[in-house]
Protein backbone atom coordinates (compact mmCIF):
# COMPACT_ATOMS: atom_id res chain seq x y z
CA UNK A 1 0.00 0.00 0.00
CA UNK A 2 1.51 3.40 -0.79
CA UNK A 3 0.13 7.20 0.55
CA UNK A 4 -2.03 7.31 -1.94
CA UNK A 5 -4.20 4.22 -1.28
CA UNK A 6 -3.86 4.47 2.58
CA UNK A 7 -5.28 7.82 2.55
CA UNK A 8 -8.14 6.40 0.09
CA UNK A 9 -8.51 3.78 2.70
CA UNK A 10 -8.94 6.17 5.16
CA UNK A 11 -11.42 8.38 3.39
CA UNK A 12 -13.85 5.30 2.56
CA UNK A 13 -13.71 4.76 6.55
CA UNK A 14 -14.56 8.32 6.99
CA UNK A 15 -18.07 7.68 5.22
CA UNK A 16 -21.10 8.21 7.81
CA UNK A 17 -19.11 11.45 9.48
CA UNK A 18 -19.50 15.02 8.88
CA UNK A 19 -18.48 16.51 5.35
CA UNK A 20 -16.24 18.99 7.64
CA UNK A 21 -14.97 15.75 9.84
CA UNK A 22 -14.25 13.69 7.16
CA UNK A 23 -11.97 16.78 5.48
CA UNK A 24 -10.41 17.50 8.60
CA UNK A 25 -9.12 14.15 9.46
CA UNK A 26 -8.26 14.01 5.65
CA UNK A 27 -6.18 17.07 6.11
CA UNK A 28 -4.37 15.91 8.94
CA UNK A 29 -2.80 13.11 7.85
CA UNK A 30 -2.43 13.92 3.95
CA UNK A 31 -0.50 17.30 5.69
CA UNK A 32 1.61 14.48 7.93
CA UNK A 33 2.36 12.18 4.98
CA UNK A 34 3.48 15.22 3.02
CA UNK A 35 5.83 16.31 5.93
CA UNK A 36 7.11 13.35 6.56
CA UNK A 37 8.32 13.10 3.37
CA UNK A 38 8.70 9.56 0.65
CA UNK A 39 11.09 8.21 2.38
CA UNK A 40 9.86 7.45 5.58
CA UNK A 41 6.25 7.01 3.87
CA UNK A 42 6.39 3.10 4.55
CA UNK A 43 7.36 3.75 7.86
CA UNK A 44 4.30 6.10 8.82
CA UNK A 45 1.86 4.06 6.77
CA UNK A 46 2.92 1.23 9.46
CA UNK A 47 3.24 2.96 12.52
CA UNK A 48 -0.39 4.27 11.38
CA UNK A 49 -1.88 1.02 11.33
CA UNK A 50 -5.02 -0.34 9.94
CA UNK A 51 -6.89 2.41 8.49
CA UNK A 52 -10.26 1.61 9.43
CA UNK A 53 -8.93 1.47 13.18
CA UNK A 54 -7.04 5.53 12.37
CA UNK A 55 -10.47 6.26 10.89
CA UNK A 56 -12.54 5.25 14.11
CA UNK A 57 -10.32 6.55 16.56
CA UNK A 58 -9.97 10.13 14.58
CA UNK A 59 -13.60 9.86 14.32
CA UNK A 60 -14.45 9.04 17.91
CA UNK A 61 -11.99 12.21 18.80
CA UNK A 62 -13.95 14.65 16.70
CA UNK A 63 -17.02 12.72 19.24
CA UNK A 64 -18.73 11.27 16.06
CA UNK A 65 -19.19 7.82 17.15
CA UNK A 66 -18.81 5.79 19.69
CA UNK A 67 -15.96 5.25 21.82
CA UNK A 68 -14.21 1.88 20.83
CA UNK A 69 -10.79 3.11 20.09
CA UNK A 70 -7.29 1.31 21.82
CA UNK A 71 -7.29 1.06 24.93
CA UNK A 72 -10.96 1.69 25.57
CA UNK A 73 -13.04 -1.63 26.79
CA UNK A 74 -12.32 -4.30 24.85
CA UNK A 75 -13.37 -4.92 21.42
CA UNK A 76 -16.93 -7.04 20.91
CA UNK A 77 -15.91 -8.37 17.66
CA UNK A 78 -12.47 -8.69 17.76
CA UNK A 79 -12.81 -11.00 13.97
CA UNK A 80 -14.20 -8.50 12.07
CA UNK A 81 -11.95 -5.50 11.68
CA UNK A 82 -14.89 -2.98 10.66
CA UNK A 83 -17.12 -4.68 13.82
CA UNK A 84 -14.01 -3.62 16.12
CA UNK A 85 -14.91 0.09 16.09
CA UNK A 86 -18.23 -0.88 16.17
CA UNK A 87 -18.82 0.44 12.58
CA UNK A 88 -17.99 -0.59 9.49
CA UNK A 89 -18.43 0.74 5.63
CA UNK A 90 -19.24 -1.46 3.21
CA UNK A 91 -17.82 -1.78 -0.25
CA UNK A 92 -19.71 -2.70 -2.78
CA UNK A 93 -21.93 -5.44 -1.92
CA UNK A 94 -19.62 -6.67 0.85
CA UNK A 95 -20.87 -9.46 3.36
CA UNK A 96 -20.32 -8.69 7.24
CA UNK A 97 -20.56 -11.50 9.44
CA UNK A 98 -20.06 -11.51 12.92
CA UNK A 99 -20.40 -14.91 15.76
CA UNK A 100 -20.27 -13.81 18.69
CA UNK A 101 -21.17 -15.08 22.39
CA UNK A 102 -20.65 -14.15 25.35
CA UNK A 103 -21.21 -10.42 24.99
CA UNK A 104 -21.55 -8.34 28.07
CA UNK A 105 -24.84 -8.16 29.22
CA UNK A 106 -27.25 -6.09 27.88
CA UNK A 107 -30.56 -4.65 29.14
CA UNK A 108 -31.85 -3.58 25.80
CA UNK A 109 -31.74 -4.95 22.03
CA UNK A 110 -32.10 -2.62 18.91
CA UNK A 111 -32.18 -3.88 15.40
CA UNK A 112 -32.17 -1.92 12.32
CA UNK A 113 -31.67 -4.00 9.10
CA UNK A 114 -33.10 -3.96 5.73
CA UNK A 115 -34.39 -6.93 3.64
CA UNK A 116 -33.03 -9.26 6.18
CA UNK A 117 -34.79 -11.76 8.45
CA UNK A 118 -34.57 -11.13 12.18
CA UNK A 119 -34.25 -14.73 15.03
CA UNK A 120 -34.63 -13.66 18.55
CA UNK A 121 -33.81 -17.42 20.78
CA UNK A 122 -33.26 -18.46 23.96
CA UNK A 123 -29.18 -18.89 24.35
CA UNK A 124 -28.83 -22.41 24.98
CA UNK A 125 -26.05 -21.91 27.96
CA UNK A 126 -27.00 -18.56 29.40
CA UNK A 127 -24.18 -16.74 27.30
CA UNK A 128 -25.14 -13.79 25.48
CA UNK A 129 -24.61 -14.52 21.60
CA UNK A 130 -25.58 -12.44 18.16
CA UNK A 131 -24.72 -14.05 14.41
CA UNK A 132 -25.16 -11.77 11.81
CA UNK A 133 -24.83 -11.21 8.47
CA UNK A 134 -25.53 -8.57 6.23
CA UNK A 135 -24.92 -7.72 2.79
CA UNK A 136 -24.19 -3.76 2.35
CA UNK A 137 -25.12 -2.12 -1.05
CA UNK A 138 -22.45 0.67 -1.89
CA UNK A 139 -23.29 3.79 0.80
CA UNK A 140 -24.82 1.75 3.01
CA UNK A 141 -22.81 1.22 7.03
CA UNK A 142 -23.46 -1.81 9.24
CA UNK A 143 -22.45 -1.04 12.97
CA UNK A 144 -23.07 -3.78 15.55
CA UNK A 145 -21.74 -3.29 19.24
CA UNK A 146 -23.24 -1.48 22.29
CA UNK A 147 -24.37 1.73 21.93
CA UNK A 148 -25.05 3.20 25.54
CA UNK A 149 -25.80 -0.11 26.95
CA UNK A 150 -27.90 -0.78 24.31
CA UNK A 151 -27.21 -4.16 22.21
CA UNK A 152 -27.25 -2.79 18.52
CA UNK A 153 -27.12 -3.86 15.28
CA UNK A 154 -27.97 -1.73 12.48
CA UNK A 155 -27.66 -0.34 8.63
CA UNK A 156 -27.59 2.59 8.15
CA UNK A 157 -26.78 5.53 5.27
CA UNK A 158 -28.28 6.37 1.81
CA UNK A 159 -28.13 2.93 -0.62
CA UNK A 160 -27.05 4.58 -3.56
CA UNK A 161 -27.81 1.30 -5.11
CA UNK A 162 -31.91 0.53 -5.05
CA UNK A 163 -31.29 -3.35 -5.72
CA UNK A 164 -32.96 -5.14 -3.07
CA UNK A 165 -30.18 -7.18 -1.76
CA UNK A 166 -32.32 -10.27 0.53
CA UNK A 167 -30.14 -13.19 -0.30
CA UNK A 168 -28.95 -14.96 2.57
CA UNK A 169 -28.51 -12.40 5.16
CA UNK A 170 -29.71 -12.54 8.56
CA UNK A 171 -29.78 -11.22 12.31
CA UNK A 172 -29.86 -13.73 14.91
CA UNK A 173 -29.79 -13.21 18.67
CA UNK A 174 -29.41 -15.92 21.80
CA UNK A 175 -30.59 -14.36 24.86
CA UNK A 176 -30.80 -16.08 28.18
CA UNK A 177 -34.10 -15.80 29.46
CA UNK A 178 -33.77 -12.59 32.01
CA UNK A 179 -35.30 -9.19 32.23
CA UNK A 180 -34.61 -6.80 29.84
CA UNK A 181 -35.77 -3.63 29.52
CA UNK A 182 -36.42 -2.54 26.01
CA UNK A 183 -36.40 -4.61 22.79
CA UNK A 184 -36.56 -3.53 19.25
CA UNK A 185 -36.44 -5.69 16.12
CA UNK A 186 -36.88 -4.06 12.71
CA UNK A 187 -36.69 -4.97 9.42
CA UNK A 188 -38.56 -5.18 5.86
CA UNK A 189 -39.32 -8.03 3.53
CA UNK A 190 -38.18 -10.22 5.69
CA UNK A 191 -39.80 -12.53 8.73
CA UNK A 192 -39.26 -11.61 11.91
CA UNK A 193 -39.35 -14.34 15.25
CA UNK A 194 -39.08 -14.51 18.58
CA UNK A 195 -38.98 -17.26 20.98
CA UNK A 196 -37.29 -16.64 23.91
CA UNK A 197 -38.57 -16.86 27.39
CA UNK A 198 -37.46 -13.64 28.28
CA UNK A 199 -39.38 -11.00 30.58
CA UNK A 200 -39.30 -7.10 29.31
CA UNK A 201 -39.90 -4.47 31.31
CA UNK A 202 -41.33 -1.96 28.49
CA UNK A 203 -42.02 -3.31 25.21
CA UNK A 204 -41.44 -5.63 22.51
CA UNK A 205 -41.59 -3.58 18.88
CA UNK A 206 -41.38 -5.81 15.75
CA UNK A 207 -41.68 -4.44 12.54
CA UNK A 208 -40.85 -5.63 9.15
CA UNK A 209 -43.02 -5.37 5.79
CA UNK A 210 -44.07 -8.38 3.04
CA UNK A 211 -43.32 -10.73 6.06
CA UNK A 212 -44.32 -12.76 8.58
CA UNK A 213 -44.08 -12.13 12.18
CA UNK A 214 -44.04 -14.81 15.00
CA UNK A 215 -43.65 -14.24 18.88
CA UNK A 216 -43.83 -16.58 21.27
CA UNK A 217 -42.95 -17.16 25.23
CA UNK A 218 -42.52 -13.95 26.66
CA UNK A 219 -42.89 -14.47 30.14
CA UNK A 220 -43.63 -10.82 30.82
CA UNK A 221 -43.94 -7.00 28.97
CA UNK A 222 -45.53 -4.49 29.62
CA UNK A 223 -46.41 -4.43 25.53
CA UNK A 224 -46.17 -6.19 22.15
CA UNK A 225 -46.58 -4.74 19.19
CA UNK A 226 -45.96 -6.25 16.14
CA UNK A 227 -46.76 -4.37 13.11
CA UNK A 228 -46.31 -5.95 9.41
CA UNK A 229 -47.86 -5.74 6.15
CA UNK A 230 -48.95 -8.77 3.32
CA UNK A 231 -47.80 -11.25 5.94
CA UNK A 232 -49.31 -12.82 8.93
CA UNK A 233 -48.68 -12.76 12.59
CA UNK A 234 -48.99 -15.24 15.05
CA UNK A 235 -48.77 -14.78 18.86
CA UNK A 236 -48.72 -17.48 21.00
CA UNK A 237 -47.85 -18.20 24.74
CA UNK A 238 -47.47 -14.72 25.80
CA UNK A 239 -48.10 -12.73 28.88
CA UNK A 240 -48.13 -8.91 28.83
CA UNK A 241 -50.57 -5.82 29.50
CA UNK A 242 -51.16 -5.02 26.21
CA UNK A 243 -50.81 -7.25 22.71
CA UNK A 244 -50.98 -5.56 19.32
CA UNK A 245 -51.29 -6.93 16.03
CA UNK A 246 -51.17 -4.55 12.87
CA UNK A 247 -50.88 -6.12 9.21
CA UNK A 248 -52.71 -6.09 6.26
CA UNK A 249 -53.39 -8.97 3.42
CA UNK A 250 -52.01 -11.53 6.28
CA UNK A 251 -53.75 -13.62 9.03
CA UNK A 252 -53.70 -12.55 12.72
CA UNK A 253 -54.13 -16.15 15.40
CA UNK A 254 -53.17 -14.99 18.82
CA UNK A 255 -53.17 -18.28 21.43
CA UNK A 256 -52.26 -19.27 24.99
CA UNK A 257 -51.54 -15.79 25.78
CA UNK A 258 -52.31 -13.82 29.16
CA UNK A 259 -52.96 -9.95 28.67
CA UNK A 260 -54.03 -8.04 31.46
CA UNK A 261 -54.81 -5.01 29.17
CA UNK A 262 -55.98 -5.13 26.28
CA UNK A 263 -55.17 -7.15 22.85
CA UNK A 264 -55.97 -4.91 19.75
CA UNK A 265 -55.24 -6.95 16.58
CA UNK A 266 -56.43 -5.49 12.73
CA UNK A 267 -56.00 -6.53 9.04
CA UNK A 268 -57.44 -6.71 6.11
CA UNK A 269 -58.63 -9.71 3.39
CA UNK A 270 -57.77 -12.13 6.24
CA UNK A 271 -58.84 -14.15 9.14
CA UNK A 272 -58.19 -13.33 12.75
CA UNK A 273 -58.20 -16.16 15.30
CA UNK A 274 -58.25 -15.14 18.40
CA UNK A 275 -58.34 -17.81 22.00
CA UNK A 276 -58.91 -16.45 24.52
CA UNK A 277 -58.52 -17.51 28.18
CA UNK A 278 -61.44 -17.42 30.86
CA UNK A 279 -65.22 -17.00 29.54
CA UNK A 280 -66.87 -14.40 27.98
CA UNK A 281 -67.62 -12.25 31.04
CA UNK A 282 -63.84 -11.69 31.65
CA UNK A 283 -63.78 -9.68 28.44
CA UNK A 284 -65.07 -6.89 26.79
CA UNK A 285 -65.20 -7.80 22.82
CA UNK A 286 -65.52 -5.42 20.13
CA UNK A 287 -65.27 -7.55 16.62
CA UNK A 288 -66.33 -6.33 13.06
CA UNK A 289 -65.20 -7.53 9.67
CA UNK A 290 -66.76 -6.64 6.50
CA UNK A 291 -67.99 -9.36 4.08
CA UNK A 292 -67.26 -12.18 6.44
CA UNK A 293 -68.94 -13.62 9.32
CA UNK A 294 -67.49 -13.73 13.16
CA UNK A 295 -67.40 -16.95 15.12
CA UNK A 296 -68.22 -17.20 18.54
CA UNK A 297 -66.90 -20.33 20.21
CA UNK A 298 -68.18 -21.86 16.65
CA UNK A 299 -71.08 -20.07 16.93
CA UNK A 300 -71.99 -17.60 13.55
CA UNK A 301 -72.98 -14.39 14.87
CA UNK A 302 -72.79 -11.70 11.55
CA UNK A 303 -70.24 -9.25 10.96
CA UNK A 304 -70.33 -7.00 14.34
CA UNK A 305 -69.90 -8.16 17.83
CA UNK A 306 -69.52 -6.87 21.33
CA UNK A 307 -70.07 -8.16 24.24
CA UNK A 308 -69.71 -8.15 28.06
CA UNK A 309 -68.20 -6.12 31.05
CA UNK A 310 -64.76 -7.99 31.26
CA UNK A 311 -61.52 -6.28 32.69
CA UNK A 312 -60.11 -7.24 29.81
CA UNK A 313 -60.13 -5.34 26.09
CA UNK A 314 -60.47 -7.08 23.21
CA UNK A 315 -60.91 -5.24 19.72
CA UNK A 316 -60.50 -7.21 16.10
CA UNK A 317 -60.91 -5.60 12.96
CA UNK A 318 -60.94 -6.78 9.35
CA UNK A 319 -62.68 -6.90 6.25
CA UNK A 320 -62.75 -10.02 3.78
CA UNK A 321 -61.99 -12.35 6.50
CA UNK A 322 -63.88 -13.90 9.06
CA UNK A 323 -63.26 -13.84 12.49
CA UNK A 324 -62.80 -16.54 15.19
CA UNK A 325 -63.32 -16.47 18.92
CA UNK A 326 -63.17 -19.26 21.13
CA UNK A 327 -63.05 -18.98 25.21
CA UNK A 328 -60.91 -21.25 27.01
CA UNK A 329 -61.06 -22.38 30.59
CA UNK A 330 -57.95 -21.54 32.44
CA UNK A 331 -55.55 -23.98 32.96
CA UNK A 332 -53.56 -23.85 36.45
CA UNK A 333 -50.27 -24.59 34.56
CA UNK A 334 -49.06 -21.41 33.79
CA UNK A 335 -47.63 -20.00 29.97
CA UNK B 1 8.97 1.09 28.90
CA UNK B 2 6.51 -0.69 31.79
CA UNK B 3 4.64 2.28 31.91
CA UNK B 4 1.61 4.28 30.00
CA UNK B 5 1.51 7.32 29.29
CA UNK B 6 -2.30 8.23 29.88
CA UNK B 7 -4.37 10.73 28.14
CA UNK B 8 -3.89 13.20 30.64
CA UNK B 9 -0.20 12.81 30.16
CA UNK B 10 -0.27 13.44 26.72
CA UNK B 11 -2.24 16.20 26.87
CA UNK B 12 0.32 17.76 29.29
CA UNK B 13 2.97 16.68 26.88
CA UNK B 14 1.35 18.44 24.04
CA UNK B 15 0.52 21.82 25.92
CA UNK B 16 3.80 22.13 27.03
CA UNK B 17 5.74 21.58 23.54
CA UNK B 18 3.33 24.38 22.55
CA UNK B 19 3.82 26.19 25.28
CA UNK B 20 7.51 27.40 23.95
CA UNK B 21 6.55 27.66 20.38
CA UNK B 22 3.71 26.83 17.61
CA UNK B 23 4.01 23.40 15.86
CA UNK B 24 2.74 21.85 13.06
CA UNK B 25 1.33 18.37 13.34
CA UNK B 26 4.10 15.86 12.68
CA UNK B 27 6.91 18.14 14.04
CA UNK B 28 4.96 17.64 17.20
CA UNK B 29 4.59 14.09 16.91
CA UNK B 30 8.32 13.44 15.61
CA UNK B 31 9.24 15.88 18.68
CA UNK B 32 7.34 14.14 21.66
CA UNK B 33 8.33 10.71 19.76
CA UNK B 34 12.31 11.78 20.60
CA UNK B 35 11.20 11.92 24.16
CA UNK B 36 8.86 9.07 24.77
CA UNK B 37 7.62 6.14 23.02
CA UNK B 38 4.43 6.90 20.94
CA UNK B 39 2.70 6.12 18.27
CA UNK B 40 2.19 7.71 15.49
CA UNK B 41 -1.30 8.05 15.48
CA UNK B 42 -1.35 9.35 18.89
CA UNK B 43 -1.96 13.14 18.78
CA UNK B 44 -4.56 13.84 16.46
CA UNK B 45 -7.12 12.51 19.09
CA UNK B 46 -4.94 14.59 21.56
CA UNK B 47 -4.79 17.82 19.63
CA UNK B 48 -8.83 17.97 18.56
CA UNK B 49 -9.58 16.93 22.07
CA UNK B 50 -7.65 20.26 23.49
CA UNK B 51 -8.87 22.48 20.99
CA UNK B 52 -12.10 21.47 21.63
CA UNK B 53 -11.34 22.31 25.37
CA UNK B 54 -10.55 25.48 24.26
CA UNK B 55 -6.91 25.17 25.37
CA UNK B 56 -5.20 25.57 21.45
CA UNK B 57 -6.09 26.89 18.20
CA UNK B 58 -5.15 26.33 14.95
CA UNK B 59 -3.96 28.47 12.06
CA UNK B 60 -2.72 27.70 8.26
CA UNK B 61 0.63 28.71 7.02
CA UNK B 62 1.32 28.12 3.29
CA UNK B 63 4.15 25.91 2.80
CA UNK B 64 5.83 24.53 -0.90
CA UNK B 65 2.69 26.13 -2.03
CA UNK B 66 0.27 23.59 0.24
CA UNK B 67 -1.10 24.71 3.68
CA UNK B 68 0.56 23.31 6.98
CA UNK B 69 -1.63 23.92 10.30
CA UNK B 70 -0.04 25.30 12.60
CA UNK B 71 -1.47 24.55 16.77
CA UNK B 72 -1.15 27.32 19.37
CA UNK B 73 -1.69 27.68 23.02
CA UNK B 74 -4.64 29.23 24.64
CA UNK B 75 -4.79 31.28 28.21
CA UNK B 76 -6.89 28.15 29.12
CA UNK B 77 -4.37 26.36 27.70
CA UNK B 78 -1.38 27.53 29.52
CA UNK B 79 -3.65 27.46 32.66
CA UNK B 80 -4.52 23.88 32.26
CA UNK B 81 -0.40 23.37 32.03
CA UNK B 82 0.01 24.92 34.85
CA UNK B 83 -2.62 23.01 36.89
CA UNK B 84 -0.68 20.11 35.10
CA UNK B 85 2.81 20.95 36.14
CA UNK B 86 1.99 21.11 39.58
CA UNK B 87 -0.05 18.12 39.55
CA UNK B 88 2.87 16.60 38.16
CA UNK B 89 5.13 17.66 40.83
CA UNK B 90 3.05 16.38 43.52
CA UNK B 91 2.98 13.45 41.52
CA UNK B 92 6.74 12.84 41.19
CA UNK B 93 7.14 13.55 44.64
CA UNK B 94 4.60 10.64 45.80
CA UNK B 95 6.05 8.09 43.15
CA UNK B 96 9.49 9.21 44.41
CA UNK B 97 8.70 8.35 47.68
CA UNK B 98 7.99 5.03 46.87
CA UNK B 99 9.93 3.84 44.42
CA UNK B 100 12.69 5.37 46.13
CA UNK B 101 12.15 3.98 49.03
CA UNK B 102 11.57 0.65 47.92
CA UNK B 103 14.82 0.99 46.02
CA UNK B 104 16.96 1.81 48.91
CA UNK B 105 15.25 -1.43 51.21
CA UNK B 106 16.08 -3.50 48.66
CA UNK B 107 19.74 -2.28 48.43
CA UNK B 108 20.07 -3.22 52.04
CA UNK B 109 20.69 0.16 52.99
CA UNK B 110 18.33 1.75 56.05
CA UNK B 111 15.27 3.35 54.77
CA UNK B 112 14.81 6.57 55.17
CA UNK B 113 11.42 6.26 56.60
CA UNK B 114 9.67 2.89 58.14
CA UNK B 115 8.69 0.88 54.86
CA UNK B 116 6.90 -2.71 55.28
CA UNK B 117 8.10 -4.78 53.31
CA UNK B 118 6.13 -7.57 51.79
CA UNK B 119 6.83 -10.79 50.01
CA UNK B 120 5.21 -11.41 46.86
Amino acid sequence: MNKEQYLQKLRENLNGLSAEGAAEIMQYYTEYFEDAGPEREDAVIEELGDPSVLAAQAAEALGQTRTDVPGAPRPLFPSLPGFLKGRGTAQKNSAYRFREMDLEPFRSVYVRVRNCPISMKESADGRYGADVYLLLNEGETAQAGMEHGVFTVRISGRAISHRNQQGNQYVKLYLPAKEYDRIELHSSNAPVTSDCPAAIRSKLKIDTSNSAVNVSGIRDAEKIHADTSNGSIHFRSLKCADLIADTSNGSITVSGCRFTEELKADTSNASITAELEGSESDYRVSADTSNAAIYINGEKRGKSYSSGGGNRKVVLDTSNGKINVTYKPVLLKDI
Amino acid sequence: MAFQTGAAMLDACVLAVLDSRDVYGYELTVYIKSVIDISENSLYPVLRRLQKDGCLTTYDQPFNGRNRRYYSITGDGRRKLAGYRSDWEEYKKKMDLLLGAAQTASAGSVPAHPVTTTNL
